[in-house]
């Protein structure tokens, strides 16, 4: 009586069942050719272990506990809604108002206080932030999915609810919103992000910091705009005519 | 009973360990290997609204490491080799202990398997998941983690006895 390989390694893993087990344990008996074949099979399986235990006893890297913590990168709005409804943002209505205008106040005070490392591309006017220089001009033409090898990136692009447009952003350590108001990008919102690019693995579409997602929340009217809108959107140049 | 965020949060971070084994077990390079484990945690922060809780995490989480490792070694595409030889050497540092030389040893005979044989040889042999938790991880039936597992454990075998 042969045994099919998948039997003796089923054996040695603990996945038969008793009849099957005691078929081969009789074979064991029997045959020392299928003993050996066990004792093989064990020792692979051991060698394995031992191996990649040296794994199990070093040290965790900071930076995996620190993503842990971190919260939770949201992607697009489908994840942010889904989010919010599972309860990780439990900041809702005019309780979020609040801290959205004390940290809106704190990160654009912060912003001129820390001096921007990406001069020029923010400047403000009466009071308001408005992007200038390269931000603008990709503002205006970049489409949400040709992002070339530019720093700078847009992500949601929608209509508020006065009927302006507006998009997301991320610079490599900021995020902000901007809406188009009289032929302007105005920037109501601007956040530090933590995001660094260091990581091979981080995939193309930044994750946008939840502050920018409630903003986003807060102002949109409708759905975001598809690629079909946002190239009509484009040519309308962002509804200035 | 309610799974909240703080102690999934807490689950995970118990799970560290065996999710960087996991990923050293698929990718040779640690950096790459804390790479990928960074990207599933990523990834499985913001679907935590998937996991449901009939599942255990640990299998949750292989899954998505390995999401993330086909999506990575699609990515790479036709660069002929994942990274190079010597790259690999580098990371060797002061391997000098005998742990070290065998877990390299270990890395060198995993990577000369089948990336499929590869996967069920890690779930099953070094993380002890039973035949149906790796056929769910994988999404194949039993019968395929059986098969491929008696492949892999064939090739490792020859590749063992090469250096015996």
């Amino acid at each position: 009586m042969t045994i099919s390989e998948e039997m003796l390694g089923a054996y040695v893993d603990g996945e038969l069942t008793a009849a099957e087990r005691a078929q081969v344990e009789a074979a064991i008996a029997a045959d020392l050719q299928v003993s050996q074949r066990i004792e093989t099979l064990r020792a692979v399986r051991n060698r394995l272990l031992a191996g990649f235990s040296a794994t199990i006893e070093e040290a965790v890297p900071q930076r995996l506990l620190d993503t842990l913590d971190a919260a939770p990168a949201v992607t697009d709005l489908e994840q942010a809604r889904t989010a919010r409804k599972a309860g990780f943002i439990r900041w809702a209505g005019p309780e979020w108002g609040a801290i959205a205008a004390s940290l809106l106040v704190a990160v654009v005070l912060g912003y001129f206080l820390l001096r921007s490392p990406v001069p020029g591309l923010l400047v403000k006017r009466e009071g308001q932030l408005l992007a200038q220089n390269a931000l603008a001009e990709t503002l205006s033409n970049q489409l949400a999915g040709d992002q070339g090898s530019s720093s700078i990136r847009v992500g949601i692009s929608f209509r508020d609810k006065q009927g302006d447009y507006c998009r997301t952003f991320t610079l490599p350590d900021r995020a902000g919103l901007a809406c188009r108001e009289n032929g302007q990008w105005r920037v109501p919102v601007l956040v530090r992000s933590a995001e660094g690019q260091e990581s091979g693995a981080r995939q193309a579409g930044s994750p946008l910091p939840p502050e920018i997602l409630r903003a986003v929340e807060d102002r949109i009217a409708g759905e975001p705009l598809d690629a079909a809108d946002e190239v009509a959107a484009r040519q309308s140049n962002w509804g200035t005519r | 009973m309610s799974h909240t965020l703080e102690s999934i949060r807490g689950q995970l971070a118990g799970l560290l360990p065996r999710l960087r084994r996991f990923a050293r077990t698929l990718t040779r390079n640690p950096h790459d290997a804390d790479d990928l484990v960074q990207l599933a945690l990523e990834r499985a922060l913001t679907r935590l609204k998937q996991w449901r809780p009939d599942t255990k995490l640990e299998s949750w989480m292989f899954g998505i490491i390995k999401n993330a490792w086909i999506d990575e070694l699609r990515a790479r595409g036709r660069r002929a080799k994942v990274f190079a030889p010597e790259e690999a050497a580098e990371h060797v540092g002061d391997a000098s202990s005998e742990a070290q030389m065998e877990l390299l040893s270990m890395q060198s005979a995993m990577e000369r398997l089948p990336d499929e044989q590869r996967l069920v040889v890690a779930l099953v042999l070094v993380e002890g998941l039973s035949y149906q938790e790796a056929a769910d991880v994988l999404e194949v039936p039993i019968g395929t983690v059986t098969s491929r597992l008696a492949r892999g454990r064939a090739t490792l075998e020859s590749i063992l006895s090469e250096h015996a």
